[in-house]
């Protein structure tokens, strides 16, 4: 189970599991947005390649406008994820907590 | 503690396996991080089976194994396949450039980097791929967000 939703600060609240099943859905949400985009992810507790591979296409997409994907409140095992791939290099994950 | 359970050859099939995980580690103790190499090992696997191996004739069959507070060791079986060894899939880049990145490729490279072993056996009587690896207990390792 994935939900995404628009808070009223302007970030994108992300919780549940981003796997390959939720992928395409995750995809068609964050394909409709612009600009700098605030993920919060303090929700997010599990995230696959599948889950990755939205994200960069998104971040890919984002920066050819000049905007880009900003994550925020991983959970540390979330966040090994995108150290081991090297993710933490070409999106910007803040500081561990 | 060992159990069984054969599932569906459909990307649904993901939140299926995450129940029957549930159910069998309920008393077991894993911890977060384990439990997340756990999920994300198997569900590259399975999915990886579903994309190479759409034709398989039977559902695949995951196994649990593992005492409490000790690792556990899982196993996928998927047969009426092709040879396809995952563990000799060749590492992915994990220094490109953003430019560089496409998706895909990093699946199994993050399992290899992720689980404590793994091992994969071609049985060409039943066309059977057996591929079994095991999650170790988060002490037994020194991981700590290395890069890979």
């Amino acid at each position: 189970m994935l939900t995404l939703e628009s808070g009223a600060d302007g970030a994108v609240r992300v919780a549940g599991r981003l796997d390959a099943a939720q992928a395409a859905a995750a995809q068609a949400f964050l394909d409709r947005l612009s600009g700098e985009v605030a993920l919060d992810c303090r929700g997010l507790d599990y995230i696959s390649s599948a889950g990755l591979g939205v994200l960069l296409k998104t971040q890919k997409r984002l920066m050819g406008s000049a905007g880009r994907l900003r994550l925020r409140g991983l959970s540390p095992h979330v966040r090994d994820i995108f150290v081991y791939s090297g993710f933490d290099q070409i999106i910007d994950i803040g500081a561990a907590e | 503690m060992i159990e069984t359970r054969a599932f569906e050859r459909r990307l649904e099939a993901l939140a299926e396996i995450v129940a029957f995980c549930d159910e069998a580690l309920g008393g077991h103790g894993l911890a977060a991080a384990d439990r997340m190499t756990l999920d994300f090992a198997i569900e590259e696997l399975f999915t990886n089976m579903l994309k190479y191996s759409p034709a398989g004739i039977e559902p695949v069959r995951i196994t649990l194994e593992g005492a409490p507070g000790d690792g556990v060791a899982v196993t996928l079986v998927d047969r009426g396949v092709e040879r396809f060894d995952v563990t000799a899939a060749p590492d992915a880049d994990t220094a490109l450039s953003l430019e560089r990145r496409q998706p895909g490729g990093l699946g199994l490279h993050l399992v290899r980097r992720l689980v404590g072993e793994w091992s994969y056996e071609y049985r060409a009587a039943a066309r059977e791929s057996r591929i079994r690896f095991r999650v170790p207990r988060r002490s037994e390792t020194a991981r700590g967000g290395q890069r890979c």
